[in-house]
């Protein structure tokens, strides 16, 4: 499975939020997407989950346009996005179970498929609570859990880690391992760089919607917050 | 067989619900009180009937505000950009999925409250006054209009504006339909049949609803989702249909298929002024998908004009399905006239105001877009009000102004069918729907407007680079401000010709079933334009009609007055009274889109009394019988009372 940015642009009005941005990631890869506050990672994330269509460019899944053929492009796809929404009086279960009716899922396979996401997330001890009652590091779980109930082979996660308390991040490392470690690909937005350099395989850094810096060999030996100050001082790849 | 998702969550979480089950339980008891309560009034032979009037009004109201109420507040949980229905988009589940499981949720809502009344209604129908076709047409109507309301209620909340923008466009919305409701309960549905009628509401409904649910589906679907969108297939296939109910209508009633096809007409113009309106808050993409979803594929070099901007896509397309609107009635022409002739009518009166009234209905709706604009400035900039609350208020002002002659022309006289619809003249209630139909299309541009003053800027921009005459964009702004101050639609336009016909009133021959003196009393008694003009046609479309009631009641008078004895004159009198009643029906009917108002039609009930009281009066020197004479005096007294009754308040309820 391979994903392919290319030339990547969208504008709202005048602003141009995203700019020829291009890179790629495959199976097995945790990448990392770092940028300052309104640089245009959520716009680019948007586009990749199929919610935004660009004005020029395209998003290649193994080939087929996301553009093109987007039905075909969420098969693939599950998104995280920063954050949960409101439905305040249905249980962890109940918006779990809705998502996998809505990928298509019923009968024995509906029950089988929302169990095994609920006992991976960790949701099972808290799936009948309304969402309401969930603290923010359950709820990041709630939404995990949805992402990947129709294990999609790419899983885009923005700012998972946003408001969590340590131990609820180093948990969601260890999703975002053993979710490469099954073959899919990671691609994740965060502020917190440390997290990033601990997981990464490679990291895309952009900056007023502009490609920085790519990172693709690996990020071993790194100090990504060194690089991401360097990279941002204006210096463009 | 697979659930839609969305019913499924809905419907969980109505169960959960305390609201609703609170509100189900209210109106199990209010069905089960009404059935007490109405024969305590008087149990009679009909009482059935008024027992089911009351169920059917309950059932509207739960079922076209209760319901759709839910389903809207669902929708805007919904709202796009932050919550479900962008997570839901990214599902195999396509944008019409999540339409269609809100509907279906209420649908199954709308099922629930209506088999709670099925007990009641059952129990009504033993009481006798209602049969099971009536109760069928009556509840009909009812669920058309709770069609109606809940698309209504999607599409207002798949509206990407903010949530109380769409809020005060529900509330217009709702206030429009409430217009319907005295129809499930009216005489006519409940004792009478009027299938045309019934036909035009269900088709009417059918195809609106339809419509709605297609602009909601495009509403609520994302940017890449353009195979998602089956507008054109969806639009022609609602259009040929209702096409199909207008002419099957106009076929079964030839007389009123001039209004069937201005209806047509009209809700069409209305229809690209909605979608104008919508498509002027969304980005160009949206716009020229949703054109192209009509149209086919734009050739390249339009894609650049008049579409460059979400604002020149919706005026240009507004303007082009307007004017196509319009055409209707000059091509149906020929089949309006063949129609005529085939009922023995060989000079149909049809003019050039006819053909434009769906273009003048779309000026109006602009023109309301336009001072709406003015109106907001105003609120914002000077007067620092909330406009979303100078929206309301207006609303709230002009339910008032169109209910006070009704209420200042109640009086003790007041029979029970005019009691119980009282409270729905608060909404201004019995008058034309088109017009609700357009103050809720004003009111939309205006929410549209409020979310975004550079689009009204880019409108203008638009209009004058494009167009690049200024005097053929001033032509046009000058038509719109027209249409504003001009008489509300073409079909005030009879009303022109008429001072000249009323002059000709006394040289006009016998009309034999209405009598002469019946109209100049009419006119002298400073009767509205619009009552005198339906009175005439009313003589003259529904002769057959008042010749059957004028029969009956000459002829019960005639029995009365050869009577022997008091119980033969008053089982006559009975007869007459069924006859008058019979006549007084005919007034609650729509003749060519005139609609009478309550004050109208007491004025013309009072009339009639006066006349009648002034009949008897000149037949009594022949009365030989002192039992009679005394009978008939008591009569005259009773009918003099019905007519001076309220007559004080004649000036204040004339429109």
């Amino acid at each position: 499975m391979k994903v392919e940015v290319l030339s990547l642009t969208r504008r709202f009005g005048d602003t141009v939020a995203v700019d020829d941005l291009s890179f790629s990631l495959s199976s097995g890869d945790i990448i990392g997407f770092v940028g300052p506050n309104g640089s245009g990672k959520t716009t680019t994330m948007n586009m990749m989950a199929t919610l935004d269509e660009p004005d020029s460019g395209d998003i290649l899944i193994d080939g087929t346009s996301i553009v093109d053929y987007p039905e075909i492009a969420r098969r693939h796809v599950g998104f995280m996005p920063d954050w949960l929404p409101a439905q305040s009086d249905i249980t962890a279960h109940e918006y779990i179970d809705f998502f996998a009716r809505a990928y298509g899922y019923s009968g024995d396979a509906l029950e089988h498929r929302v169990r095994e996401v609920e006992d991976f997330t960790v949701v099972t001890p808290i799936r009948d609570k309304v969402l309401s009652a969930l603290s923010r590091g359950m709820k990041q779980r709630v939404s995990l859990a949805r992402a990947m109930v129709h294990d999609p082979d790419v899983l885009i996660m923005d700012e998972p880690a946003n408001g969590l308390d340590p131990r609820a991040r180093i948990e969601f490392r260890e999703y975002a391992r053993k979710l490469a470690d099954a073959g899919k690909a990671v691609f994740i937005s965060s502020h917190i760089l440390a997290d990033l350099n601990e997981i990464c395989t490679g990291c895309v850094i952009i900056e007023r919607g502009r490609l920085v810096k790519n990172i693709e060999n690996g990020l071993k030996g790194m100090d990504l917050e060194k690089v991401f100050l360097e990279a941002t001082k204006g210096e463009v790849q | 067989m697979t659930l839609n998702p969305f019913t499924i969550k809905e419907l969980r979480q109505l169960t959960r619900s305390r609201t609703i089950a609170g509100a189900l339980i209210c109106y199990l008891f209010l069905c089960v009180g009404v059935c007490y309560a109405v024969p305590l009034f008087g149990l009679g032979y009909k009482t059935g009937g008024d027992v089911f009037a009351w169920l059917v009004i309950m059932l509207s109201v739960a079922s076209a505000i209760v319901v759709p109420s839910g389903i809207f507040m669902s929708m805007l949980a919904e709202r796009r950009g932050r919550l479900t229905s962008d997570m839901t988009l990214m599902t195999a589940l396509p944008p019409s999925g999540m339409v269609d499981g809100k509907l279906r949720a209420g649908y199954a809502l709308i099922g629930l409250f209506a088999s709670a009344t099925l007990p009641s209604a059952i129990f009504a129908n033993l009481m006798r006054g209602i049969n099971w076709t009536n109760m069928g047409t009556s509840l009909t109507i009812a669920l058309s209009m709770s069609f109606l309301a809940l698309h209504g209620a999607v599409l207002i909340g798949a509206m990407r504006v903010s949530g109380a923008v769409k809020s005060v466009a529900f509330i217009v919305l709702m206030f429009a339909l409430m217009s319907m409701f005295p129809l499930c309960s009216s005489p006519t549905m409940i004792r009478g049949w009027d299938g045309n009628l019934l036909l035009m509401i269900v088709g009417i409904s059918a195809s609106a609803g339809l419509i709605a649910r297609s602009l909601s589906v495009f509403l609520v679907s994302p940017a890449t989702a353009e195979r998602d969108l089956q507008l054109r297939v969806t639009s022609i296939a609602i259009a040929v249909a209702w096409l199909v109910v207008t002419l099957t209508a106009s076929i079964l009633n030839p007389y009123q298929s001039g209004s069937y096809l201005k209806s047509f007409s009209w809700t069409f113009a209305t229809l690209a002024a909605v979608l104008a309106i919508v498509a002027t808050g969304l980005g160009v993409g949206y716009s020229r998908r949703m054109i192209a979803g009509f149209s086919g594929p734009l050739p390249k070099r339009l894609l650049r004009w008049p579409f460059s901007s979400g604002a020149a896509n919706a005026y240009t397309f507004a303007i082009a399905y307007g004017c196509a609107a319009a055409l209707v009635l000059p091509l149906a022409k020929p089949f309006m006239i063949a129609l005529r002739r085939s009922i023995g009518d060989d000079k149909p009166e049809w003019g050039f105001y006819g053909s434009l009234t769906p273009v003048t209905v779309f000026m109006y709706i602009m023109s309301v877009l336009l001072f709406w604009r003015a109106i907001w400035r105003f609120a914002s900039r000077f007067a620092r009000i909330s406009p979303a609350l100078v929206v309301f208020m207006t609303g709230c002002v002009v339910a008032l102004i169109q209910s006070l002659p009704h209420l200042l022309s109640l009086g003790p006289d007041m029979t029970p069918d005019e009691f119980s619809r009282m409270p729905f003249f608060f909404a201004g209630v019995a008058e034309y729907p088109m017009r609700h139909l357009c103050m809720a299309s004003g009111a939309l541009a205006f929410s549209v407007l409020l979310n975004s003053v550079a689009l009204f800027k880019a409108l203008k921009a638009e209009l004058f680079a494009n167009v690049r005459r200024p005097a053929r964009a001033a032509a046009v702004a000058a038509l719109a401000l027209c249409a504003a101050v001009l008489p509300r639609t073409a079909e005030c336009a009879p009303s022109v010709q008429l001072p000249a016909m009323l002059q000709m009133l006394p040289s006009m021959p016998d009309i034999p079933e209405v009598p002469k003196a019946a109209l100049l009393a009419l006119k002298e008694s400073g009767a509205s334009l619009n009552l005198t003009l339906w009175a005439m046609q009313l003589a003259v479309m529904k002769k057959d009609e008042i010749a059957v009631r004028s029969r009956e009641i000459g002829n019960a008078a005639t029995e009365a007055a050869a009577a022997k004895d008091d119980n033969a004159r008053n089982a006559a009198w009975k007869k007459l009274e069924a006859a008058e009643r019979g006549l007084f029906s005919m007034l609650d009917l729509r003749l060519n889109g005139m609609t009478l108002t309550l004050a109208d039609k007491l004025t013309a009930k009072k009339t009639y009394w006066r006349v009648a009281a002034a009949e008897i009066e000149k037949h009594e020197p022949s009365m030989t019988d002192p039992a009679a004479k005394k009978f008939f005096a008591a009569k005259k007294t009773i009918y003099k009372k019905k007519a001076s009754v309220g007559m004080a308040n004649k000036k204040a309820g004339k429109r």
